[in-house]
């Protein structure tokens, strides 16, 4: 039995499916703070230690809306840059609620797949729903920062917590 | 215990078992050369993943069947099938064994004996209780230690609860342990994840079935709890046996005892329930399987009973825990598992409808049932310490015991194995020699560990051993290896090696009660070793192809030698699997697959039958919204050749055609279905028992029957 319906593509590993939701989630949101919104630049950061290794690279140097995505990646927010959009690693499971108050995430796209992670206080968190990956959103925590999310994200979502 | 010990050792004297072991050697091989025309463009599609919408990236199925880490099927170290709740609906299966006859290699035969199911993966047949396939739910094993089938009145499964199944086609020993030999299939129940709120429903159809259930996920702070119950019964199929065992005797004795020609017998109530609460770090799940009223099919001895009825009680209990806090770069995960089975008579078995003469005046009559406890505790762990590795290591322990194997009966067997009148007429021979099984446990204990290895961007090495030791037949060691290689972002290439073993059943290790079919103490495990190359092509969304070829050789096969239980056996299969599917647009779409096998016995080079050589299964879905679903399906079983000595003609190919139609929302909540199956009520059977056989005719297959269902949602 083989029929799948519908998005049918390759995919190397789970972790090639999570970078190329973080890509297009980049495309579904925007943001109301004028220096983010008026930066040259989308920041995208990856946070702990890297599930991702090369996947995610070709982001790097990616468009969208004619900006240039620029990687980085850290183990400690005491060096991270201000990001745009952080992807925090389910290392930093115990820590994250302490790292989405930190200064640098004030407007982020917060992004992970640790375990209930949108619903304590991140925006978009990974879950596997059966045999696909999916996503959740805390829609409370993303007004909070000034990032909207389009409807269409909205609508593909697992759960949306308000 | 003729309920489970195979046909051809009941024998009355005139009716001899066949001598089947005494083998002749010649040797050709037929290696079969494929080659797979879905090579192609290189990197046309370089932007591969990041061009697909949300939509599209939630659609990417994953599994975790072949290694434990969530990775695409294309990727999996494994040849592997994922089918999930909403593809079951939409074919409009009720039973899991529907669902299972789709997925490529993979052929249900039946057992005479109550028509339990007998998973064939790529010709891998001839025993009588298919102990080569393991079935999970949840990936707890459902085999029985007395006899390795899941139980004889298995009494299907309905679909309900099943949030998806996972099968891979091939060895899983190295990750699964014992019975993951020719192929695993483990159904994963929903959970509160998978049910929104809570829906009732009720459907009815052909031969007087009627079900019922009711689902309930809910989620409230940190507890969530998914709960499913079903319950049907039906009077089962109406299939017509021709001639039976009690008909050859009839023949001799000139009378007129026998059922048949008659229907086979195959009514039955399940009831299913299953519970999945989660509260953070913890997991409790409950399931239950009850199986009442089941009849005996085609007969506990191939004679037609519609008498004989059984129960069966499943149950298991288990408690996860999963914690990532520990160690730093360790997952560690604990499970403590508690099993109860039974199979009891609730009406007595008429082994054979006749007195013979006198000498059975009640006619020949048997109530076999026994009692099964598992106990399983287990710890893995998984880290990802190192970079470019997952390592996943554990340990467990298994605790099985066989108890209360009670038979009355009221004959008994000489040493040529020919029935006799028990002196005492209808007796329990409970905690007795002639009892059809004595009373045993074993444990085991295994570790495992594997390692999965990114070496390169587009390598992944996966490689494990896994040791167990059992208190009966010893140790065993079952490497594998899986090398998969995304060749270019549309292609994956993979070569996959592994060892499994199948762990002796109790009935083939300790029976003593029949003399021309005694268990063996001695036995070692049956061992298989099995390389496949795979290829996957997936130019863009809406085309897929796949195939593989396979190559296995499985030594120490039991088989029973001079009355008694032998690894005598000696096997190799080859053949080939296709598969692609097709996105003609938004509504419709195209799915099939083709497998071919080629198993042979290497002391007689013939083939070991029994199951079909070619099989094909195709589908068209079309959408007409996203409520309203059209599907129909194709499945075609070549012929199925005999084994060694079975002097008749191969069993005939078969093709049924089913229909489904399913509209949600009919009313808003309100959900309606329809499938036809077997649409042009063609004849198909599957093959009885050989090589003397005591159903000449096979065992048939369902006519043309129709099933609708209404359900709604709160």
């Amino acid at each position: 039995m083989l029929f799948i319906s519908g998005g049918n593509a390759y995919a190397r590993s789970e972790y090639e499916i999570k970078a190329a939701y973080l890509y297009n989630f980049i495309k579904f949101v925007s943001w109301k703070n004028e220096s983010v919104e008026g930066a040259g630049e989308i920041n995208v950061c990856i946070l702990g230690k890297d599930p991702f290794q090369e996947l995610i690279d070709p982001i790097n140097g990616k468009t969208i809306q004619g900006k240039p995505i620029k990687l980085f990646k850290f183990d400690s927010m005491t060096v991270a840059p201000v990001c745009t959009v952080i992807f925090i690693s389910d290392s930093e499971r115990k820590e994250f609620e302490n790292i989405l108050t930190t200064p640098a995430l004030e407007h982020a796209l917060t992004v992970s797949d640790i375990e209930d992670f949108a619903k304590n206080g991140g925006m978009i968190g990974f879950v596997q729903v059966g045999n696909v990956i999916r996503f959740e959103i805390n829609l409370l925590s993303a007004r909070k920062s000034g990032v909207a999310i389009s409807s269409k994200l909205l609508e593909l979502a697992q759960e949306v917590y308000q | 215990m003729l309920l489970i010990v195979g046909p051809p050792t009941i024998s009355l004297g005139h009716n001899k078992k066949a001598s089947i072991m005494k083998k002749v050697l010649i040797f050709t091989s037929i290696m079969s050369s494929i080659s797979l025309a879905c090579y192609g463009a290189d990197d046309l599609f370089d932007e591969g993943l990041w061009e697909l919408s949300p939509e599209e990236l939630g659609q990417i199925r994953v599994t975790s069947i072949a290694s434990g880490t969530p990775t695409p099927l294309d990727k999996a170290a494994a040849v592997a099938t994922v089918i999930t709740a909403e593809d079951i609906e939409k074919m409009g299966a009720t039973e899991l064994d529907d669902v299972l006859e789709t997925v490529p290699g993979l052929h249900v035969n039946k057992s005479f004996q109550a028509y339990f199911a007998k998973y064939t993966f790529r010709g891998i047949s001839g025993s009588t209780y298919n102990p080569q396939a393991l079935l999970l739910i949840n990936g707890t094993p459902l085999t029985t230690l007395a006899i390795g089938n899941r139980y004889t009145i298995w009494g299907g499964m309905p679909v309900k609860s099943i949030s998806r199944i996972e099968v891979i086609r091939g060895p899983g020993s190295a990750l699964y342990g014992a019975d993951a030999f020719a192929g695993v299939i483990n159904v994963i129940t929903k959970t509160a994840r998978d049910i929104e709120g809570t829906q009732v429903g009720a459907g009815a159809g052909s031969f007087d079935t009627y079900s019922s259930w009711v689902s309930h996920g809910s989620k409230s702070g940190d507890l969530e709890i998914g709960v499913t119950l079903e319950y049907t019964d039906t009077k089962g199929q109406d299939g017509t046996i021709e001639e039976d065992q009690q008909s050859a005797f009839d023949t001799l004795s000139g009378l007129n005892d026998s059922h048949a020609p008659g229907e086979v017998n195959l009514g039955r109530q399940q009831a299913e329930a299953h519970l999945d609460v989660k509260y953070k770090e913890f997991n409790l799940r409950a399931g239950y399987q009850g199986r009442y009223h089941v009849q005996t099919g085609a007969g506990v001895a191939q004679a037609l009973d519609p008498e004989g009825e059984y129960k069966s009680n499943r149950a298991l209990i288990e408690l996860l825990h999963t914690n990532k806090d520990w160690f730093k770069d360790w997952e560690i995960s604990s499970q403590i598992s508690y099993f109860f089975g039974e199979q009891d008579p609730t009406s007595t078995s008429v082994i054979f409808p006749t007195t013979f003469g006198g000498a059975f005046p009640d006619r020949v009559l048997a109530e076999p049932g026994y009692k099964e406890e598992h106990v399983r505790v287990q710890v893995s762990s998984i880290f990802k310490g190192f970079d470019q590795h997952i390592v996943r290591a554990g340990l467990g322990y298994f605790w099985g015991d066989v108890f209360e194997t009670t038979e009355l009966k009221n004959f008994l067997q000489d040493p040529d194995g020919n029935l006799v009148p028990n002196p005492g007429g209808f007796e329990e021979f409970a905690d007795k020699d002639e009892v059809w099984l004595p009373e045993k446990d074993r444990t085991s204990h295994f570790v495992f560990v594997q390692d999965e290895w990114q070496f390169s961007e587009n390598w992944l090495l996966t490689s494990g051993l896994r040791y167990d030791h059992y208190s009966d037949f010893g140790d065993t060691s079952n490497p594998r290896v899986a090398l998969v290689w995304a060749t270019t972002d549309t292609v994956t290439t993979k070569l996959l090696y592994g060892r499994a073993f199948r762990a002796p059943s109790f009935l083939e290790l300790f029976a003593i009660s029949n003399p021309v079919s005694l268990g063996n103490p001695n036995l070692d495990p049956e061992t298989i070793d099995s390389y496949e190359f795979a290829v996957s092509y997936q130019p863009n969304n809406d085309l897929s192809l796949s195939g593989n070829i396979f190559y296995y050789q499985i030594h120490d096969f039991i088989q029973f030698v001079d009355n008694k239980a032998e690894n005598a056996g000696k096997r190799k299969g080859r053949g080939f699997e296709i598969e692609a599917s097709y996105r003609f647009n938004e509504s419709l779409t195209a799915s099939g697959n083709y497998a071919y096998q080629r198993s042979t016995d290497e002391d007689t080079n013939t083939d070991v039958g029994d199951a079909p050589n070619h099989q094909i299964y195709g589908k068209l879905g079309y959408d007409f919204s996203k409520d309203f679903f059209l599907t129909t399906q194709i499945n075609w079983i070549g012929k199925q050749e005999r084994i060694d000595g079975d002097e008749r003609d191969p069993v005939s190919s078969y093709a049924t055609v089913d229909l489904a139609v399913k509209r949600r929302n009919f009313v808003p909540g309100l959900d309606l279905s329809l499938s036809i199956r077997n649409l042009f009520d063609k004849d198909g059977f599957e093959p009885s028992p050989g090589p003397a056989a005591a159903i000449p005719g096979d065992l048939p297959l369902p006519g043309r029957n129709i099933y609708g269902e209404i359900a709604y949602n709160f």
